[in-house]
């Protein structure tokens, strides 16, 4: 659901807009039963995009990553294992199939992705291409032949 | 949702102004969000979701029949990085339970895998079932 203003003159109000946008999306996620949404976080460099996904108790092979033109989207299982012998007496934890999808911009090289898991954070980077990464121009003085 | 155990009971100060809230605007009602309880006839078994926190960040501590776990999330930010957008915010956390009598606090263990925290509170040996032998009158 997309609720974004068309005038972008007013960053601040962008913000607010972007935070009912978040809110709106997670208040559907949550009613669909079918999937939970993951927490990211994302970040810009120079040469790179780094995205780092909340995905607490779940295995590495229970995790898939599918980054292709444009979109990049986790989805995956967290399974809820029984007690032996027991009975669960709090059960806040998001259990089940989740997904997430990005839009991701374009001069990305989709072919040089790298992914690791640790703590419970996957960390995904996005190279940049060569075209899109900015480039440092040598500044020659006026007696300098070019 | 509240925890059904008995012997390990959520201790939440603020869960009457959460509960407002979350009937006025729908905002989650639960301060331990991402913990499970699960209980066995030998012990009392926490998980806590702690994604992206270290070992050395977090602590249990027992004091006073209750057990918190305190702690931070570091900040993430990758060398260079300039922040595009946060649904998962750094910072300190607390989740706090008080424990029953029953519960041995000398024995708590507590391992931390895939960024889940699972606490293991043993019950007291005396509290724990026993079966009786039964003789036959003839035997002495």
């Amino acid at each position: 659901m997309n609720t974004k203003a068309q005038n972008s003159r007013f960053p601040f109000f962008e913000q607010i807009d972007q935070g009912i946008n978040q809110m709106v999306n997670d208040l559907f996620q949550q009613d669909s039963a079918a999937h939970y949404s993951v927490p990211v976080n994302g970040w810009e460099r120079d040469d790179s995009y780094v995205l780092k996904f909340d995905l607490p108790g779940v295995p590495l092979e229970d995790i898939d990553l599918q980054v292709q033109e444009g979109l990049l989207e986790v989805s995956g299982q967290r399974s809820s294992p029984d007690v032996e012998g027991g009975r669960v007496t709090l059960d806040e934890r998001p259990t089940g199939s989740f997904q997430r999808r990005l839009r991701l911009a374009k001069g990305i090289d989709v072919s040089k992705v790298d992914a690791e898991l640790d703590a419970g954070v996957l960390t995904v980077t996005l190279k940049k291409l060569a075209e899109s990464t900015p480039q440092k121009v040598q500044i020659r003085t006026g007696t300098q032949s070019p | 949702m509240t925890c059904r155990s008995q012997n390990l009971t959520v201790v939440d100060p603020f869960r009457a102004v959460r509960g407002q809230f979350s009937k006025q605007f729908g905002m989650p009602a639960e301060a331990n969000q991402g913990s499970r309880v699960t209980e066995s006839e030998t012990e009392v078994v926490l998980e806590i979701d702690l994604p992206g926190v270290e070992l050395a960040d977090v602590a249990i501590t027992i004091h006073n029949g209750s057990l918190s776990v305190n702690g931070s999330k570091p900040p993430q930010t990758p060398d260079g990085g300039r922040p595009l957008f946060t649904t998962s915010k750094p910072g300190s956390f607390q989740h706090t339970f008080r424990l029953h009598k029953s519960l041995d606090t000398q024995a708590v263990d507590a391992v931390m895998d895939l960024g889940v925290l699972t606490v293991s509170i043993p019950k007291r040996p005396e509290v724990l079932p026993q079966s009786v032998q039964i003789r036959s009158a003839a035997t002495s």
